[in-house]
């Protein structure tokens, strides 16, 4: 890369720029498909073998091991409790997410806040001749939404629940066809569910729903369309049926740009969302995701409808093997009395050893409106995600 | 703010490539891909009038590098590179965009053919494609992951 290029992005854009981190990046890596690395085509929950290999001989770093220790090693190391890859068809996966918390920095308010984010058990069955069939089940603790907290719809929910469980079928390398609890394939599945491009669009931590899903990957297209009826755990009238489509196509080698759509309802609530966006690998194990979207939501009491749009820009720097600088820039702007916020800051993402990761972010917050004025927001998130 | 977003993402999406003089890139299957690069090309291409000639282009297959040391590792075992530790393209003729030349990889040579493009007066761009299976290059698989049976080649050469 050439140095102006290489002096832009490593110190420019985190200046501009605000939260970042998240899987997509590993575009930057020459993965620019979930299914290399995932069970789910679309990202999330547990890693495949080979994920787990990428990620401890690739994305982790080396620093705390000896210099002399074999990468085969390492990569053997990557399996489920240091067993090599015991079992063919059966791959059980442990995640732990945990966060501390400190909002409005230097504020009369400021609040100190430690939150056990997951703790998920998985178990992945592979079986036919080409492992063609999959069943996925992943069982853990999710706490409930602080928005959420102390309505009804959070006294309804369990602690305790799945967040994904499906059969999913592949007659050919290219073609998947999933059913069951799964996260709904739209824009960029960035892993920061207090995104606004996850917020928004309504696509957040608890946001799966039961259905069917089509998958292709192609060598340069991949897309997916998923028809779904809400999540049979909760409530009826909260159950959000519709469907999503979401299609990649790969340009200039190294990029890739998408659309999405995005029809969902359940009984309070009607939304559509479209968004376009981009992913880009600026040099080896560096990239930059883009992603613009509209939702249209239409409260079935007849009330107001609104329009919300958000921009979403993160980029992902390697500075060295398991060191990496995040940062992303957010956009949103509600329809309804035209207040709009803008989110950035810097972070920092740190792999020291396989199956653990480090990451702080500190994030700006300003919110603009016609009617008040509000002072800027500074948060810090501190997170520890490990895996087994 | 939004122009200024789509301005910073414009700037970043475009291919950027780099001086490598030769990348060697493969497809993942069922997705994703890799590039194995090195900057050390060895030989001549020499033009005479319209013609570009080179006796012999040769790389040292443990120069090429992937990103991955892992990866590395696996790549150059499997080009049995310590039997067989080069990478030679001998005989090129190339004129009008085209040319052809014989690809001796893994001690197996198949003539090759190839398309490229003038960068600058000391410069030439060439791309071929082959199929690894032709060098008797056994089929890829790590941990379910597979290597498709068609590489793209693309080297810089200097030209005398």
């Amino acid at each position: 890369m050439n140095k102006t290029l290489y002096i832009y992005f490593l110190i420019i854009i985190p200046l501009f720029s605000g939260k970042a981190y998240a899987y997509p990046h590993f575009i930057g890596h020459g993965y620019n498909s979930c299914i290399t690395c995932h069970y789910n085509p679309f990202g999330n929950g547990p890693i495949n073998d080979y994920g787990r290999s990428v990620s401890g001989t690739a994305i982790a770093g080396r620093d705390f091991y000896d210099e002399n220790k074999p990468e085969e090693l390492i990569a053997n190391e990557t399996a489920f409790f240091l067993k090599d890859y015991i079992s063919k068809s059966l791959k059980p996966f442990i995640g732990y997410r945990g966060m501390f918390y400190k909002s409005n920095l230097g504020q009369d308010g400021s609040k100190v806040e430690f939150i056990n984010m997951q703790l998920d058990g998985n178990l992945v069955a592979k079986f036919g001749s080409k492992d063609q069939y999959i069943m996925s089940g992943t069982f853990g603790y999710a706490p409930i939404p602080r928005s959420l907290k102390n309505t009804p719809a959070g006294d309804a929910m369990k602690e305790y629940r799945s967040r994904e469980h499906y059969l999913g079928i592949r007659p050919s390398p290219n073609w998947g066809v999933y059913f069951g609890l799964m996260d709904k394939p739209f824009g960029i599945r960035v892993a920061e569910h207090t995104s606004y491009s996850r917020i928004s669009t309504q696509l957040t931590m608890d946001d799966q729903a039961h259905g069917a899903l089509l998958h292709y990957s192609g060598t340069s297209l991949e897309l997916g369309l998923n028809a779904f009826i809400g999540n049979l755990a909760s409530k009826s009238d909260v159950q959000t049926k519709g469907f999503a489509g979401t299609f990649e196509q790969t340009v200039f080698e190294k990029n890739r740009i998408g659309a999405s759509i995005l029809s969902q309802k359940n009984t309070y609530l009607k939304s559509t969302a479209l968004a376009i966006h981009t992913r880009s690998q600026i040099t080896y194990g560096t990239s930059v995701l883009f992603e613009l979207g509209q939702v249209n939501k239409t409260p079935v009491n007849g009330t107001t409808p609104r329009k919300e749009n958000y921009a979403l820009l993160q980029n992902h720097i390697k500075t060295k093997r398991g060191l990496y600088f995040l940062n992303s820039m957010e956009y949103f702007k509600n329809s309804l009395d035209n207040s709009y916020k803008v989110r950035f800051g810097p972070g920092l993402q740190y792999y020291p050893f396989s199956k653990l990761e480090l990451r702080a972010d500190v994030y700006n917050t300003r919110n603009f409106s016609r009617d008040s004025n509000s002072a800027d927001r500074w948060d810090l998130l501190m997170q520890l995600h490990a895996w087994f | 703010m939004i122009s200024k977003m789509s301005l910073i993402c414009l700037l970043s999406f475009s291919s950027l490539s780099f001086a490598s003089d030769i990348t060697v890139k493969m497809t993942l299957s069922p997705a994703g891909s890799f590039e194995a690069k090195t900057t050390k090309v060895h030989g001549d291409v020499i033009k005479s009038g319209e013609k570009y000639t080179a006796e012999s282009l040769w790389v040292k297959v443990d120069d090429l590098k992937t990103g991955i040391d892992l990866r590395d590792e696996h790549f150059h075992k499997h080009f049995n590179s310590e039997k067989n530790p080069k990478i030679t393209l001998n005989n090129v003729v190339a004129t009008a965009g085209k040319g052809s030349g014989t690809l001796t990889v893994n001690n197996v040579s198949n003539k090759v053919d190839f398309t490229y493009k003038v960068i600058s007066d000391k410069k030439l761009e060439a791309l071929l494609k082959v199929k690894p299976s032709a060098f008797k290059l056994p089929e890829v698989k790590y941990l379910e992951i597979g290597v498709d049976d068609e590489v793209e080649i693309v080297t810089v050469v200097d030209v005398k």
